[in-house]
């Protein structure tokens, strides 16, 4: 575990470069990480209010 | 409970799919009694105890209710939450104490209402949405997938096309979420 540690990660590397480059490595944290949260980490619950 | 349980140990996402537990109660309700009419009266009282107790186990309130109601606007009212707000989460939680500790009829407009008021919500838009039934489809298209996936009872936990049927206590949870995160290469 973890994939929060993994997004974080991620996001430390856009933090390291320049302005004009940091918005198209925090495109790339939104396309790599997010799948793989909503992978591994969504569970779905069948329930009622009942 | 056992969800929050996890929440402390994993980084969980969960999300609510609706089901009909009871989707012939009327609008108006009825009595506890009458659902259960064919039913032994010692057992009925038996698991009544039994889910109160593991209500307080996990420290959640249980009142003593009289009255079941249709589910199916409160559905179409967390549909709406889910859609339209970022407060889903607490929508879910007072739709259960609203039916559980204050034995309300959560399946009427006006209270469902008064429950976005409550929480802060949109309550115009809230109604709107009943009234016009604007989420009517997302509650189907739950209900069509419990069917097609042979969900039969509540709560049924799945992710990966993996199925967990029924209330588990934390360590049975925890390790399919394991399970799923070995699947994943976690």
């Amino acid at each position: 575990m973890s994939l929060s540690f993994e997004a974080t990660r991620l996001l430390g590397c856009a933090w390291g470069f320049p302005l004009e480059r940091r918005q198209a490595r925090l495109s790339y944290f939104l396309l790599i990480a997010e799948p793989l949260m909503n992978d591994a980490l969504t569970i779905e619950v069948f329930s009622d209010y009942i | 409970m056992s969800i929050e349980t996890l929440k402390q140990e994993f980084d969980l996402h969960i999300r609510f799919i609706h089901f009909p537990l009871h989707p012939e109660t009327p609008a108006e309700g009825i009595e506890v009694k009458a659902l259960f009419a064919n039913r032994n009266p010692d057992d009925m009282k038996a698991m009544g105890d039994h889910i109160k107790q593991l209500m307080e186990a996990s420290g959640l309130p249980y009142g003593k209710r009289t009255m079941t109601y249709n589910s199916r606007l409160a559905q179409e009212f967390a549909a709406w939450a889910e859609a339209e707000t970022d407060q889903v989460d607490a929508v879910h939680d007072a739709l259960f104490k609203a039916y559980f500790v204050d034995n309300r009829n959560i399946g009427a407009v006006n209270i469902l209402k008064e429950i976005a008021e409550d929480l802060g919500l949109d309550a115009a838009r809230a109604t709107e949405a009943l009234s016009h039934r604007l989420y009517s489809p997302q509650v189907n298209a739950d209900w069509q997938r419990a069917w097609e996936n042979g969900v039969t009872g509540v709560p049924t936990f799945t992710a990966k096309e993996l199925y967990v049927y029924g209330h588990q206590p934390p360590e049975v949870l925890g390790r399919f979420i394991r399970h799923l995160q070995t699947l994943s290469g976690v």
